[in-house]
């Protein structure tokens, strides 16, 4: 049912304090799959994901009453999992014994697990290269990579120009190739 | 540049990355999207914080409180090692074969040579008018010999 409802349907009965919750439970319905997939790139473990995709939602609830629909409700919402996947991961880099090292090892963990990774060997190598870039230049390179989104889309998600983005997604393409191709 | 010419980059730029499927690899737990919408509004029913819980007061002392006792002890062996240790006065000690030899005049020149630097405030107070009467008491404890002292005055 909720992918029958438009956005704009559904920002209309979130606009009614009556039937907020459950115009909420559906763009939460609709818009989940897809942000997941983004979130999960970007920190791959699954309990983590789950956090940083809650912390999204929760976030669009309070802002939702604000949004002027100005842009996508589903861009809007991207930019919301964009920060708080980026703020996730600096949260990480804090503490006194944090290396670039041990991140990497933490986020490729799951990698190697079979409980929560089902791809091929050249998949995995695929994510750990991916994981190997910095934090906003890896959002560049899932958005337009593995989501396909149009740079002004991804402009609008980042705030960065795309200028800048199609720089950035041209640099993490060839460093992908690069790391994948050595042995 | 086109949707066409980008993948004919990408095509280019990075051969094996292009010819790699798109596919999720990541396996999502059972019932997971079931779940969550659930999971969420239970969140918000809760006015659940999506910032890093603040630290409470008591967390705070907790923390401080030892960090503070740490610098108070390393200021105050810092202190303690910048004031200056008494002087030991280094005094040779004579062996009892040489002080024996020491006779009254050498001692008492020796006190004399160090009399100049004795001020009158080092001796105290100096009553002049001493009555005689505790002069001679002083005398009588001191088991001083008054016949020869009277003796002596006489001469």
């Amino acid at each position: 049912m909720s992918e029958e409802l438009s956005d704009e349907a559904l920002l209309a009965m979130f606009a009614d304090e009556v039937r907020r919750h459950y115009a909420f439970n559906l763009i939460v319905h609709k818009h989940q799959r897809r942000l997941y997939s983004f979130v999960r790139r970007m920190v791959t473990d699954p309990d983590e994901t789950q956090d940083v995709l809650q912390n999204t939602f929760i976030k669009a609830w309070k802002g939702l009453p604000d949004f002027r629909g100005d842009s996508q409700l589903y861009s809007w919402l991207y930019r919301i999992a964009h920060n708080e996947s980026i703020s996730h991961l600096a949260r990480m880099r804090r503490g006194l014994f944090t290396t670039d090292e041990r991140i990497f090892e933490r986020l490729t963990g799951t990698l190697d697990s079979t409980e929560h990774f089902n791809g091929d060997a050249i998949q995995q190598k695929l994510q750990k290269a991916v994981m190997r870039l910095p934090p906003k230049q890896r959002a560049v390179f899932t958005m337009r990579y593995f989501d396909a989104m149009k740079y002004e889309d991804m402009s609008r998600v980042t705030g960065t120009s795309t200028g800048a983005l199609k720089s950035s997604y041209h640099i993490a393409v060839k460093k992908i190739e690069e790391w994948i191709t050595e042995e | 540049m086109g949707p066409l010419n980008e993948r004919d980059e990408l095509k280019r730029l990075a051969p094996r990355l292009h010819g790699l499927p798109k596919a999720d690899p990541f396996t999502v737990p059972d019932g997971f999207f079931e779940r969550f919408p659930h999971q969420v509004q239970a969140a918000i029913a809760e006015g659940r914080s999506t910032n890093a819980p603040a630290w409470t007061w008591w967390k705070r002392a907790a923390f401080a409180l030892p960090v503070l006792a740490i610098l108070a002890t390393g200021a105050m062996l810092l202190l303690r090692e910048n004031t200056p240790a008494p002087v030991a006065v280094e005094v040779t000690p004579l062996p009892d074969s040489e002080l024996v030899l020491l006779d009254d005049a050498t001692l008492l020149a020796a006190i004399e040579d160090n009399a100049a630097a004795i001020t009158p405030a080092d001796l105290g107070h100096v009553d002049s008018a001493l009555d005689e009467t505790y002069l001679l008491a002083y005398l009588e404890e001191e088991g001083a010999d008054l016949t020869e002292l009277f003796n002596t005055t006489t001469e």
